[in-house]
């Protein structure tokens, strides 16, 4: 047993302390007091108020969450009217366009609504991205995912609506080229890509609509309203004075390609579907040839049967036709 | 499960499309072609945005800041299709005929504003298309070599983003990759020309890209996949280069290149026993050589055997050194030592430099026998004691040093040496070291010191400091065997001092048999070793010569046959000189003439074997056999012009004194896996019960003290006690305690 005064101690470190029911438990030895004593206390609060610069919100379109690139998409929408003459639209329809092949179909319906919306405002605005446009267009064209796919039609409806001469000058063969992509109608003579033969018979309605948009693109792009009116005159090509006047189009040496960026490819080696959207579709006769040679003869043999089957595609194929009829029995 | 149809296994995403063509490249043919439009488009989308964005990248800052970030996505979709197009790329090699040159053009003229991903895509993509023989290593390394030069030049390593040094590596590991994989097997000659003429272009510009060469070269060395003299005239012209960094990196390839390839090439179960060849070469070099050694002789033959049987491996490439491979080293070494060292220029390299390329010029000189005169009074500058790094200079120094220099020049150097570095008032490490060096000159060039200087040399064998008294000793060794008249009397050793009373007797001139001037020695001509078959001929008679079966390879039979050549076929044409030579010898036995007799000079040797006989393979496995034998002589010390002089034996052994700490280190050190000394009997090794020997130990002495076994003992004669004492010690010491 201890027993001096210090020998206690020491036994005393090492005993238990007993719990008591109704008591605080003792406080550790080494227990620290965190308490202090202030006289104000700030809290850096979430900023709530409402945000009027409209260039921090377009960053949100990049956002990974679909729900919100809709939801910003809808708020430009609306806010359209006000901001159509400003500055911010080029960075807008920057950030916007690349939503063409967005995953989400909500994102892509949304996006359709915006770009009529700017359309109906001003076509002006539309017109100046159209290279873009077309690039996007065709990328979704050719993109894996069957939905983007077949949703690209109708971007490419809305832009026709709008500022379709432009889209014909620019890529009439390209956009007839992912057209035929998307309708599944193999170019070669070959064989129906696999992709196609099952879309085609699940979705009658979705073919309907991308016949639709064929006719549109036709009838923009091979239809002359002004030749029609003052039809008899088709010695334009050969008149010569012609040559020397300011001409129509806003850029008639396009296809010389002498300012645009692109990687040079030997001719020799290409294959013929890059040939056919290398070719200038400047002007109306241009589209009628490159129509009649390259697409003419896939084009009536498609629609034909698709009239047979009948149904909605039926009914749009059967216009095709006659469209196509009333073009060539002119030229 | 069910067979279904192709419809079925829609792909939806790349990865798994790609495996579907790769399977069956014609059913999906269409779906190709749409990832291949898809790839264009994208493509198209990025020649637009991505460079318009870099080109006016001042003008609209935050439009091109959110267009570059806004480009990722399709940046990641686009490097999916480029790996997807490389990836199935032969399977349709008309659709995608222009696909490795598009790549390449974006790679070579956009690469500025690509984003780092991207571009290691393309040149990953690029290197697949090569493994799959879509496009030819040529063209692979045409597109390699200007991105290589196009990022290490500064502008382009400084834009943001670049990622300079990544690709640089990335590049250079390709590239070498590639070279090594056109180079398994046979080599790729058209590939490697065309690959060194890129490198020969790169050094004749005057800016520093040429590393790029120099870099590549010597990796390729190392590898053993470039070995020949083009490789080599590489380095050279890499070596002259103005440019610093790009002569340093020549100079040490020079140096230290095929050590590395040895390196390479060689296994590491090597160093695992513990044959400490160079101390006893060191030993053998110094001692005088006695017939004692026979242990030591004995390992070094088992070494020598070691090594000749490494090397007999095939490792696919030439083992010549670099230096070997040289194709004007008498130019190079001039132009050498003109442009980098005594030159304006040589300002421009720092000591260690210097002190790289003074070990090369003098490496060259050694191998080659040059005459680069300026360079032996280039070394005077530098030879003093508190020069740093001297003992790297003085061997150097020693290297540069070879008979055909004239003697005028190497004495001012050796006598430089003597009196800088060599007198009394210097610590006894920088006389050893001065002693040393001007022992490896005068191995190399007997004629460099003079008989006043040797001797005064010399006297320093008596000196308390073991490593002065070494060298010294040394020194006197070598000259004994190359000049005992040089020497003091005292000095000569006996067989030296007999033959010269010898010679005095007869009155022969005892200049003649001095070392001269543009006598050039030990330059072996004609067959390796030959002097020595020669030699063994004569000992073994000469019965068998004709044997027919001498040509079958057969190694065992070699020494049968000395008993089995009975018969000998005289042919009328041939002459046997072997038998007068015999038969000169008789006449007269002087001492010196045999010891000349045995000397066999090999260009004699060649003359008298070589023109009577043709060599059979069973000479040659003899031939082989004698060599082996004079390997191990020269391991025990007669040195070739060739070999290194290694700067840190230069000074020779020192010893300090050990400090308490260092020598209860180096006592722990030996305690290190050993056990405890002492008595092991309380040890047991086993467990296991007490024995009954044990048992009785332990027994009450006062139970014991009335047993037999006890008081017989007390009861014994003197007689018998003295016999068990006796028995007892016997026991003990047999037993080793």
């Amino acid at each position: 047993m201890p027993k001096t005064r210090k020998q206690k101690l020491k036994v005393k470190d090492f005993q238990k302390k007993k719990l008591k029911v109704g008591k605080d438990k003792p406080k550790a030895s080494n227990a620290t007091d965190t308490s202090f004593v202030s006289k104000t206390i700030s809290i850096r609060n979430q900023h709530l108020g409402p945000e009027t610069d409209l260039t921090k919100r377009i960053q949100l379109l990049k956002h990974h969450n679909s729900t919100v690139k809709k939801e910003t998409l809808q708020a430009f929408q609306k806010m359209v009217p006000r901001i159509i003459n400003t500055s911010i639209m080029t960075p807008l329809l920057n950030q916007c366009i690349p939503l063409i092949c967005d995953d989400s179909r909500q994102v892509r319906s949304s996006l359709i609504e915006l770009v009529d919306e700017i359309g109906l405002h001003d076509a002006q605005v539309l017109k100046l991205h159209c290279k873009v446009f077309v690039l996007y267009i065709n990328m979704a064209m050719t993109h894996i995912m069957p939905s983007i796919q077949s949703s690209s039609t109708s971007f490419l409806k809305c832009l026709l609506k709008h500022c379709g001469d432009e889209i014909c000058n620019q890529a009439f063969a390209k956009i007839m080229l992912g057209l035929f992509n998307v309708l599944g109608w193999g170019r070669s003579g070959k064989n129906l890509s696999a992709n196609a033969a099952q879309n085609q018979k699940r979705n009658s309605k979705q073919t309907a609509e991308h016949l639709e948009t064929l006719c549109e693109l036709i009838r923009h792009g091979c239809t002359d309203k002004k030749n029609l009116q003052s039809d008899g005159n088709e010695e334009i090509p050969n008149y010569l004075p012609n040559q020397h006047l300011i001409p129509d189009c806003p850029q008639p040496y396009e296809h010389l390609k002498l300012f645009t960026k692109q990687l040079k490819n030997k001719q020799d080696v290409t294959s013929a579907d890059s040939v056919v959207s290398g070719f200038s579709t400047q002007d109306v006769r241009a589209r009628q040839l490159i129509l009649k040679e390259q697409f003419l003869l896939d084009l009536l043999k498609h629609s034909e049967s698709l009239t047979k089957e009948g149904g909605e595609p039926g009914k749009w194929a059967n216009a095709l036709k006659q469209l196509l009829d009333s073009t060539f029995q002119d030229v | 499960m069910a067979r279904r149809g192709r419809a079925a296994i829609l792909p939806t995403n790349i990865i798994l499309l790609q495996n579907l063509v790769k399977r069956d490249p014609e059913s999906y043919h269409e779906e190709f072609l749409q990832q291949y439009a898809h790839y264009e488009s994208l493509r198209d989308i990025f020649m637009l945005q991505g460079l318009a964005g870099s080109d006016n990248a001042g003008g609209a800052g935050d439009s091109n800041g959110s267009s570059g970030s806004g480009t990722s996505g399709s940046t990641s979709q686009l490097m999916e299709l480029i790996g997807f197009v490389s990836q199935v790329c032969f399977c349709f090699p008309k659709e995608t005929a222009n696909f490795p040159n598009e790549l390449k053009q974006l790679v070579l003229e956009h690469h500025k504003s690509l984003p780092f991903e991207l571009k290691e895509k393309i040149i990953s993509s690029l290197m697949m298309l090569r493994n799959k023989g879509v496009i030819s290593a040529e063209q692979l390394i045409q597109t390699m070599f200007p991105l290589l030069i196009a990022y290490s030049s500064q502008g382009n390593a400084l834009t943001v983003n670049s990622h300079a040094r990544e690709l640089r590596q990335m590049i250079y590991k390709n590239l070498i990759s590639l070279l090594k994989s056109c180079n398994t097997g046979s080599k790729n000659q058209k590939l490697n020309r065309s690959t060194q003429a890129v490198c020969f272009n790169l050094l004749e510009q005057p800016d520093s890209q040429g590393i790029w060469a120099a870099k590549l070269t010597r990796e390729l060395w190392r590898r053993g996949i470039w070995d020949d003299s083009r490789t080599v005239e590489i380095m050279t012209q890499a070596t002259l280069h103005g440019d610093v960094k790009i002569a340093i990196s020549g100079v040490m390839f020079f140096l230290d290149a095929d050590k590395e390839r040895e390196a390479n090439f060689e296994d590491n179960s090597e160093d695992e026993d513990g044959f400490d060849l160079d101390a006893l070469k060191h030993k053998m070099q110094v001692n005088k050589k006695t017939g004692r050694r026979g242990k030591k002789l004995e390992t070094a033959i088992k070494t020598y055997k070691k090594k000749s049987n490494g090397s007999a491996q095939d490792n696919g490439f030439l083992n010549f050194s670099a230096i070997h491979l040289l194709r004007d080293p008498q130019g190079f070494a001039e132009r050498l030592f003109n442009q980098h060292l005594s030159g304006k220029n040589n300002n421009r390299f720092d000591l260690d430099q210097k002190i790289s390329l003074m070990q090369l010029i003098s490496r060259m000189v050694g191998t080659h026998k040059l005459m680069v005169l300026g360079l032996y009074t280039y070394f005077l500058k530098y030879l003093t004691p508190k020069q740093r790094d001297v003992t790297k200079i003085m061997s150097a120094c020693a290297q540069a040093c070879h008979e055909m220099v004239p003697p005028e020049n190497l004495q001012v150097m050796v006598r430089k040496i003597a009196d800088e570095f060599v007198s009394d008032g210097v610590a006894s490490e920088v006389a050893a070291a001065g002693l040393n060096t001007i022992k490896e000159i005068c191995s190399r060039a007997p004629l460099a010191i003079d008989d006043t200087l040797l001797q005064d040399l010399t006297e320093y064998k008596t000196s308390k400091a073991k490593g002065v008294n070494m060298a010294a000793k040394s020194l006197v060794t070598l000259y004994r065997e190359i000049a005992p008249e040089m020497l003091k009397k005292k000095d000569r050793g006996k067989t030296a001092a007999m033959g010269l009373q010898e010679a005095k007797r007869e009155g022969k001139d005892l200049k003649s048999r001095r070392p001269q001037f543009g006598v050039e020695t030990g330059n072996v001509e004609g067959i390796a070793g030959i002097e020595l078959l020669a030699k063994w001929k004569n000992e073994n008679g000469n019965g068998n010569e004709d044997d027919e079966a001498n040509w079958e390879v057969d190694e065992e039979g070699a020494s049968e046959e000395d008993v089995e050549g009975d018969w000998v076929t005289m042919d009328s044409d041939k002459e046997y000189d072997v038998d007068m030579s015999d038969s000169d010898k008789d006449s007269d036995l002087d001492l010196s003439d045999k010891e000349e007799e045995t000397k066999l000079d090999p260009e004699t040797a060649f003359r008298e074997l070589a023109s009577t006989r043709v060599l059979t393979p069973a000479d040659f496995a003899k031939l082989n056999e004698l060599r082996t034998e004079e390997g191990v002589a020269k391991l025990m010390g007669i040195k070739k012009n060739e070999e290194l002089v290694d700067s840190t034996t230069l000074v020779g052994p020192v010893k300090y004194k050990q400090t308490r700490e260092e020598r209860i280190q180096k006592i722990v050190e030996g305690r290190e896996g050993r056990e405890k000394y002492g008595s092991r009997k309380g040890n047991r090794d086993k467990a296991h019960s007490t024995t009954n020997r044990e048992k009785a130990r332990k027994k009450n002495f006062v139970m014991m003290i009335h047993k037999r076994s006890v008081q017989g003992k007390q009861k014994m004669s003197l007689r018998d006690k003295q016999k068990v004492l006796r028995q007892h010690i016997t026991k003990q010491k047999k037993k080793g305690h």
